[in-house]
C-alpha cells in the first residue's frame, strides 16, 4: 500500500496546492487587483478570465531571444523563477497547520525559495543585453538589499516568539495564543512594507517603471518566456500573501482540513488586497528614496520587536 | 565625454517610448543613474505644413492649421486668425471675440488637465492620472457641444466665429464648469498634500530664472521659473483686456512648480470662461471681409504650452504669400538639457514631460536629405519651380 502516499504526493504537487491550483488562483488574485484598480480609477476593468487569456495569448506568440542575449541565462531565468515559487507553494500551510511538504526548518527554506525569483529577474535582465534590462536589474538588486533586512528581521521576531523554525510550529503557536499580527504589530508593519517592495508594487515598482526604462528586466522577453514571468508574478503575489498569512495571521485553525484550506485562501486574498490597495493609492518612489522607508522605518520597527521578544516583553 | 567614457552608458529614450506620447529621440548619457549629458533629436514628423499653407486660400488654411497640433488646435487657429486679421486690418465683432475666448480657455483647460494626467503617469501615479482625465471629460463635453468636434473644432474663421452660444448652452457650460472646478481643486489638493508627489517632483528638473531667460523659455515653463510673462496680459489679443485673471507664477523653478502653475492656470481659465459667459455682448458673429492687399503682420497667442507666433504676408490674391509659425515647444525643447543634466535617470521622463512637449507641431521643417540622391533634390526643385509658376 505504498502507492497511496505516492498518489497523494503527486496530487499535491500537480493539483492542489501545486501547479494547477496555484496558477489558477494566482490569476484570480491578479484579476482582483486589476478590477479594484479599475473601479477606483473610474474604469470598468477586465472580465474574470482576462489574466488567463493574456497568458494564453503570450504562450502562442513567437518567442524571440535577442542576438546580444546570453541564451542559457535568458531562458533559464523565468523557468527558475516559476520552479522556485511552485516549490514554495508546497511549503505553505494550505491544510490547516500542515503544508504539503513540511519538514524541520522549512520556514527558512520557504524564505530562501521566495528570494530566488528576484535573483531570476536580475539574472534575466542582465542576460538580455538591453540597457533597460541592465538598469532595471541594477535597481532590482539595490531594492533587494534594502528589503531583505526588514523582511528577515520580522521573520526572526516570529521565529523567536514561536520558538520554532517550522511552518506548522509557527501556525500552531498562533492557533493557541492568537495571531502574531496582534502580538508583534511592529514586525507586522515592517513585513508589509518589505513585502510590498519584494513584490515590486507601488511605491516600490522601481525595477520595471515603464515610463523610465520600459519594462526593466522584462523588456526583451516575449512569447512563452514572458508568459512564464507573468505566471511567476502571479505566483509571487500568491506566495508572499500566503507567507504573510502564515507568519502573522495563523490564528483561526478549526481542525477540519477543507474549512481550514478555505480560511487560508481567504487570508491570502486579504493580504493580496492590502498590497493591491497600497499599490493603487501611491505614486512611484525614486530608487534612492526607496531606501528610507525600508531601512529607516521597516528595519527599525522589526528590530524593536525582535528586541521585545528577546527581552520577553511580548504577551 | 572625457576619460570616464567607459563608465558612461547611453540610454535611448524615444523615438517610441512609453513616457513620450510623441516622437522625439533623447539620447541620455548616464553614469550609474545620474545623467551627465543629453542629446535631443526631434524631427521625426515632417509634414511641410507651411508649404501647404502657401497653396491654400485664407479660409481653407484655418482647417489646415488646426491640424498642426491635436491638443492646442484652438490656439493655432486663433493665432492664425489674429495674424490674418492684423494683416488685413479686419475689425472682429466683440461677440465673436468673446466666443473665441471661451473656446480658447476651454482648450487650455483640457490641455492642462491632459498634461497633468500624463505627468502623474510619468511618476507612476496612475490613479490620479485617471481622475484627471475623467475631469477632463467634462470640459471635452463642453467643447463638443459648443463646436460639434472634440479635437479639431473648426469654430474660428477669418473675421469671426462660425457658431453662436445660446443661453441654454451657456447654462450647460456653467454646469460642466462646476464639475471641472471641483475636480481641479481636488487634484490641486492631492498635489499639495501628497508627500510622495512632492518627493518625486520638487528639486527635480531645475531651470533657474537666469537660465530660463537665457533659453528664452515661454509659457508655463517660464512662469514656473519665476518669469512673469503671459501674452494674454502683456499683449492682449481677442479682447483679453476685458477679463480679470491672475498670471500664475511660481518661483520653485522645478517640476513641482510647473505642475502647480498649470493647475492654478486651469482655475483661472475657468474664471475667464465664467466672465465671458456673464458679459457676453450682443452683435454679429463675423465681420465683413476686405479684398486682400500686400501687407504683413504677426499674431501672438498664449497657447497652453506658451507663446505661439504666426507670421502672415499677404499679396493681392486670396492665397497668403508666406506663412511662418513658431510653436512654443521649439523654444522650450532645448531647455530640457540643463534640466536633465545632474538629475537621475528616473526623473528623465517627468522632466521631459514637464515642458509639455508637443513635438509633432514643432516638426515642420523640410530637410533635404543629400544622402538620398540627386534625383530627389531635383524633384524638390522642380516642385518649387512649379509652385512659383502657379
Amino acid at each position: 500500500m505504498f502507492i497511496i502516499p505516492v498518489i497523494t504526493a503527486l496530487v499535491e504537487v500537480i493539483v492542489f496546492p501545486g501547479l494547477v491550483f496555484s496558477i489558477l488562483f494566482g490569476g484570480i488574485i491578479v484579476w482582483m487587483y486589476r478590477k479594484i484598480r479599475a473601479r477606483l480609477q473610474g474604469r470598468r476593468g477586465p472580465p474574470w478570465y482576462q489574466t488567463y487569456a493574456d497568458i494564453f495569448k503570450l504562450l502562442i506568440k513567437e518567442t524571440i531571444v535577442p542576438l546580444r542575449a546570453w541564451k542559457l541565462g535568458f531562458i533559464s531565468a523565468p523557468v527558475a523563477s516559476v520552479a522556485a515559487l511552485l516549490a514554495a507553494v508546497l511549503l505553505l500551510p494550505f491544510f490547516g497547520k500542515f503544508s504539503a511538504l513540511g519538514f524541520l526548518g522549512d520556514a527558512i527554506v520557504l524564505l530562501y525559495l521566495l528570494t530566488i525569483p528576484t535573483f531570476a529577474i536580475i539574472f534575466g535582465g542582465m542576460a538580455s543585453g538591453s540597457p533597460y534590462g541592465i538598469v532595471g536589474s541594477g535597481r532590482e538588486a539595490s531594492l533587494l538589499v534594502w528589503y531583505e533586512l526588514p523582511l528577515w528581521l520580522s521573520a526572526v521576531a516570529v521565529f523567536a516568539l514561536s520558538n520554532t523554525i517550522t511552518v506548522s510550529g509557527i501556525v500552531e503557536e498562533q492557533a493557541l495564543h492568537g495571531p502574531f499580527a496582534l502580538r508583534l504589530p511592529l514586525a507586522f508593519i515592517a513585513f508589509l512594507i518589505a513585502t510590498q517592495a519584494k513584490l515590486a508594487k507601488r511605491p516600490f515598482d522601481i525595477p520595471h517603471a515603464e515610463t523610465e526604462i520600459v519594462a526593466g528586466p522584462y523588456t526583451e522577453y516575449s512569447g512563452a518566456l514572458r508568459a512564464l514571468f507573468e505566471i511567476s508574478e502571479a505566483l509571487k503575489w500568491l506566495t508572499i500573501s500566503a507567507l504573510g498569512a502564515t507568519l502573522f495571521l495563523g490564528w483561526p485553525i478549526i481542525g477540519n482540513v477543507v474549512v481550514d484550506a478555505l480560511v487560508f485562501l481567504g487570508k491570502i486574498v486579504f493580504f493580496a488586497l492590502i498590497y493591491a490597495f497600497v499599490d493603487i493609492i501611491n505614486p512611484r518612489l525614486r530608487i534612492e528614496q526607496a531606501g528610507w522607508p525600508l531601512w529607516e522605518i521597516a528595519a527599525f520597527l522589526a528590530l524593536i520587536d525582535v528586541v521585545r521578544v528577546c527581552v520577553g516583553l511580548v504577551f | 565625454m572625457d576619460e570616464t567614457t567607459c563608465k558612461i552608458c547611453s540610454i535611448p529614450v524615444g523615438p517610441y517610448h512609453p513616457a513620450l506620447e510623441e516622437i522625439a529621440f533623447y539620447k541620455v548619457y548616464v553614469d550609474g543613474e545620474r545623467i551627465v549629458d543629453a542629446l535631443i533629436k526631434p524631427g521625426f514628423n515632417h509634414r511641410g505644413i507651411e508649404k501647404l499653407a502657401m497653396q491654400r486660400s485664407y479660409r481653407r488654411n484655418v482647417q489646415l492649421f488646426e491640424r498642426v497640433c491635436g491638443i492646442c488646435s484652438d490656439a493655432h487657429t486663433t493665432a492664425y486668425c489674429v495674424a490674418v486679421e492684423n494683416c488685413l486690418k479686419i475689425d472682429v465683432p466683440k461677440r465673436a471675440q468673446y466666443i473665441r475666448v471661451i473656446e480658447h480657455e476651454a482648450n487650455r483647460i483640457h490641455s492642462h488637465l491632459l498634461w497633468f494626467g500624463v505627468a502623474m503617469h510619468a511618476i507612476g501615479f496612475d490613479t490620479l492620472f485617471m481622475h484627471s482625465w475623467a475631469t477632463r471629460e467634462a470640459i471635452m463635453d463642453v467643447v463638443e457641444t459648443l463646436t460639434g468636434n472634440r479635437v479639431n473644432y473648426s469654430v474660428n474663421t477669418i473675421g469671426g466665429v462660425r457658431r453662436d452660444i445660446t443661453p441654454e448652452l451657456a447654462k450647460y457650460i456653467e454646469e460642466k464648469l462646476r464639475i471641472v472646478e471641483k475636480g481641479t481643486l481636488y487634484l490641486l489638493k492631492a498635489v499639495k498634500e501628497d508627500r510622495t508627489i512632492k518627493a518625486r517632483t520638487s528639486e527635480v528638473g531645475v531651470l533657474t530664472k537666469e537660465e530660463a531667460r537665457k533659453y528664452c523659455v515661454v509659457g508655463p515653463t517660464a512662469r514656473a521659473s519665476g518669469i512673469d510673462e503671459d501674452i494674454r496680459k502683456d499683449d492682449p489679443y481677442i479682447n483679453f483686456e476685458d477679463f480679470e485673471f491672475e498670471v500664475c507664477v511660481e518661483d520653485t523653478c522645478d517640476v513641482y512648480g510647473r505642475i502647480l502653475v498649470r493647475l492654478r492656470e486651469t482655475l483661472e481659465s475657468i474664471k475667464i470662461v465664467r466672465q465671458a459667459l456673464k458679459n457676453m455682448p450682443e452683435g454679429k458673429l463675423i465681420a465683413d471681409l476686405p479684398y486682400p492687399f500686400p501687407s504683413e503682420d504677426v499674431g501672438r497667442v498664449e497657447a497652453p504650452r506658451g507663446e505661439l507666433i504666426y507670421y502672415v504676408k499677404s499679396n493681392y490674391t486670396n492665397i497668403p504669400e508666406r506663412i511662418k509659425l513658431r510653436t512654443p515647444t521649439f523654444v522650450n525643447l532645448p531647455a530640457t538639457k540643463p534640466m536633465l543634466v545632474g538629475d537621475k535617470l528616473a526623473d528623465a521622463p517627468q522632466i521631459i514631460i514637464s515642458i509639455d512637449p508637443c513635438l509633432t507641431c514643432n516638426d515642420r521643417l523640410v530637410i533635404v536629405d543629400l544622402r538620398s540622391g540627386r534625383e530627389k533634390t531635383v524633384l524638390l526643385q522642380d516642385f518649387i519651380r512649379r509652385r512659383v509658376k502657379m
